[in-house]
């Protein structure tokens, strides 16, 4: 029996689906080498954590030099497709001019444009590719109304006729076709099976002689001229095949290595109102995003009866967790993910650890009681709330959908004070690890720095710390009756991320963030009873924070249900 | 304002980097680099511990056990590239214990069907594929894994496994050539 290709691939594909993933496995995994660690440690020996050094980035940098001459030696090109990319990707730049009548557009017009242009009407063409300032590959195309321009991985096009801008992030261009987004499908043609390819005639132009490829595919021609020497493409023109006669659709020609206008390097779509996001499926963020504009248009449709609803989710809709609550375009209300992933709702118990309480503040993390029974509830909803509305609000209209509601008591709290010694701290990757070793079986693994483990796994800033304490100690049971830590170090605190002057969470971390308010990458938290006089000590030794404990009076936010009036 | 969340990244967003520079970066103490292979493995590793204990809840504890191991015996392992091969045989070692240790539990009578019949997680097609694919040599069986239950790019697994990319495609070509051969056997 002949079994097709593609059966093996697809039931593999669909071997990769039915065995999933597990929430959060890395966390666990390693979250559970740490507590081991935790329990078997002997005396503390600190350790230094090895960074990769200068000398281990030039080997790496060399490293990678031979694995890349040894990939281009190996990926010569062999066919004429092929000789063009490798032929294209030695020029400095490339210009592409002429015309078209077809208007090729990444986002798909949402509606007929009001007037229609006819087949007759010619579009001017004027792309510019090069390579920029940080090496990254840079793209722009003019194709009448719509510009796309590109800047490594990201692409955004502007649609003149339609006032739309379309945003997408991407991984950076994996060949160098990939950076001739419009033009690489056509170029494609050359190498694609099973076409009608015929090698035309020989010319001389301009004291240049090309060689010409004619390629048919249903009723579209397509004309390639090469420069013969180099392989450099010198025309390209497409026909519409018709009965009554063949139509020219576009004509471009190619110039290399000229400067790129200023204008082209600096351009920058206006701004709109109708922004469209895509990109790759895994771009949960941009997902997000489209989803709130959408919500946003809605209820300018749909206002809402009032400033708070709990919208449920159409065809069970999900967003991966890492998800920010986000402004609606108008930024009249704000919008807030209630969900997990794919696989799981969001408990109520996690509304309140991961959604409804904050690092610091009045709903800090260990200031919630939430009986157990209720802890399991599930939601998959949007949580939309009009900007101004206090927390304490649209809270109670999560707890009423489920017949609950919140009320907050003031009781004496057992308290830690964390208190600074005013030295000034050490970068962050310069802090010793908690654990500063790996024991197994009663010995010390050498060649093994174990780490100790923050929720985040990645560096953190002190708020984060000693947030990760306030949540892990009262993360499972939500009792607000254990101890919590109140920052009072005095240590300057990161700003809060504000969408609207960042592109991406990870965008404000990395820029503003962990440069310059990170203060390590592992956070002490383990299981066992030595694992506070782990934390305290390394606390002491790395940061000269100190606890003092103290019982202070302080505000919990207690979950019941819901009461009759009086 | 409205509520703002703790930043919550992904570690998987970073560039690819291959086993040998990320277990490098494991041994150093940098522990979002596990976090990254974890991330790699884990479907190859469940599909190998679930084609040995042949049921879901065993298979992810088996799962998180192998992950477990093989950190905290990372320093054993003198090559990176091979962190793939050599993890799956940690998980069929932790898959077979299991089974040993369950085949050793005592076992009540109402209890004995349930044990002993796979749970239907996986369906025929899948349940199928997992078994051939458990035949193939190991680097042909990481490549595949790779690529078809990760997802990865040809050029991806090139930077991953750090072999060139006309190896990857060979070595793909031929896990493919025998699954289809073993699949036509067994379906003829």
């Amino acid at each position: 029996m002949m079994t097709n290709p593609d059966v093996i691939e697809k039931a593999l594909e669909q071997l990769g689906q039915e065995l999933g993933t597990q929430p959060s496995l890395a966390q666990r995994v390693l979250e559970d080498v740490c507590n081991r660690a935790a329990r078997e440690l002997t005396p503390v020996r600190p350790k230094r954590r090895v960074w990769f050094g200068r000398r281990s980035l030039v080997a790496a940098s060399a490293l990678g030099l031979v694995a890349a001459l040894t990939a281009w030696w190996l990926l010569k090109p062999a066919t004429l497709y092929a000789r063009v990319l490798d032929a294209l990707d030695s020029a400095k730049t490339v210009h592409v001019s002429g015309w078209t009548r077809e208007v090729f557009r990444k986002w798909p017009l949402e509606a007929p444009p009001k007037k229609v242009d006819g087949s007759k009407t010619r579009h001017a063409v004027d792309a510019w590719y090069w390579t920029d300032a940080s090496e990254d590959p840079a793209s722009y195309e003019k194709f009448g109304p719509v510009v796309v321009i590109r800047r490594g991985g990201n692409l955004r096009e502007y649609q003149e006729d339609v006032k739309l801008l379309f945003v997408s992030e991407a991984s950076r261009p994996k060949n160098y076709a990939e950076r001739f987004s419009m033009l690489a499908d056509h170029l494609k043609m050359l190498a694609a099976p099973g076409l009608s390819k015929e090698k035309l005639e020989t010319r001389s132009e301009g004291g240049r002689s090309l060689s010409g490829w004619q390629v048919t595919q249903g009723n579209r021609r397509e004309e390639f001229w090469l420069d013969a020497h180099s392989n450099l493409p010198v025309r390209f023109s497409r026909w519409s095949i018709r009965p009554e006669g063949n139509a020219q659709i576009f004509e471009l020609a190619f110039s290399f290595d000229e400067s790129v206008p200023a204008g082209v390097v600096r351009y920058e779509p206006p701004q709109t109102e109708t922004i469209r996001y895509g990109g790759s499926s895994h771009n949960a963020e941009l997902a997000w995003r489209q989803h709130v504009q959408d919500i946003g248009r809605r209820l300018q449709d749909e206002p809402m009866a009032g400033r708070v609803a709990l919208l449920p989710r159409k065809n069970g809709k999900t967003f991966s967790l890492r998800q920010w609550t986000l402004p609606t375009p108008d930024h009249k209300f704000w919008v807030m993910p209630l969900d997990v992933d794919q696989q799981q709702r969001l408990s109520l118990r996690d509304f309140f650890r991961l959604r409804a309480a904050t690092m610091v503040g009045d709903r800090a993390h260990g200031t919630w009681r939430v009986p157990r029974e209720y802890h399991g509830l599930e939601l998959r909803h949007d949580l939309v709330y009009a900007d101004g509305t206090p927390w304490q609000e649209w809270a109670q209209v999560v707890l009423g959908h489920f017949g609950l509601e919140l009320t907050d008591i003031v009781e004496q709290r057992t308290v830690w004070i964390a208190r600074q010694d005013g030295r000034k701290l050490k970068p962050w990757a310069d802090v010793n690890p908690p654990v500063p070793y790996i024991v197994k079986n009663g010995k010390e693994v050498k060649g093994l720095v174990a780490p100790g483990v923050g929720h985040m796994l990645r560096p953190v800033t002190m708020d984060e710390l000693l947030m990760d304490f306030n949540t892990a100690i009262d993360s499972r049971e939500l009792t607000a009756r254990l101890p919590i830590i109140i920052d009072e170090t005095g240590l300057p605190r990161a700003p809060a991320f504000d969408p609207q002057k960042y592109k991406s969470g990870q965008e404000f971390y990395d820029t503003i963030v962990k440069p310059n308010y990170c203060v390590a990458s592992d956070a002490p938290l383990f299981e066992g009873k030595n694992s506070l006089g782990l934390a305290r000590e390394w606390y002491a030794r790395e940061f000269g924070i100190t606890f003092v404990e103290e019982q202070r009076p302080m505000t919990v936010h207690v979950v019941r249900s819901k009461q009759k009036p009086d | 304002m409205g509520q703002r969340n703790a930043p919550n990244f992904d570690p998987g967003r970073c560039p690819v980097k291959s086993d040998a520079e990320l277990v490098e970066l494991v041994k150093a103490g940098q522990i979002a680099a596990f976090a990254e292979l974890v991330v790699r493995y884990e479907r190859l590793v469940r599909g190998a511990a679930f084609h040995a204990v042949r049921e879901r809840n065993t298979a992810d504890d088996v799962t998180q056990e192998a992950f477990v191991a093989a950190f905290e015996s990372i320093s054993s392992l003198r090559n990176g590239a091979k962190f793939g091969a050599w993890l799956i045989r940690i998980a069929r070692y932790r898959a077979a214990k299991a089974v040993r240790s369950r085949c050793r539990a005592p076992v009540l009578v109402g209890e004995i069907a349930e044990v002993a019949v796979d749970d239907g997680a996986l369906s025929d097609l899948s349940a199928q594929i997992l078994e051939l694919l458990e035949r193939l040599p190991e680097h042909e069986r990481v490549v595949v894994g790779l690529k078809n239950l990760q997802g990865h790019s040809v050029h991806e697994i090139a930077e991953i496994t750090g072999r060139p990319p006309g190896t990857v495609t060979k070595q793909l070509s031929r896990a493919y050539g025998r699954l289809r051969n073993w699949y036509s056997q067994e379906n003829s």
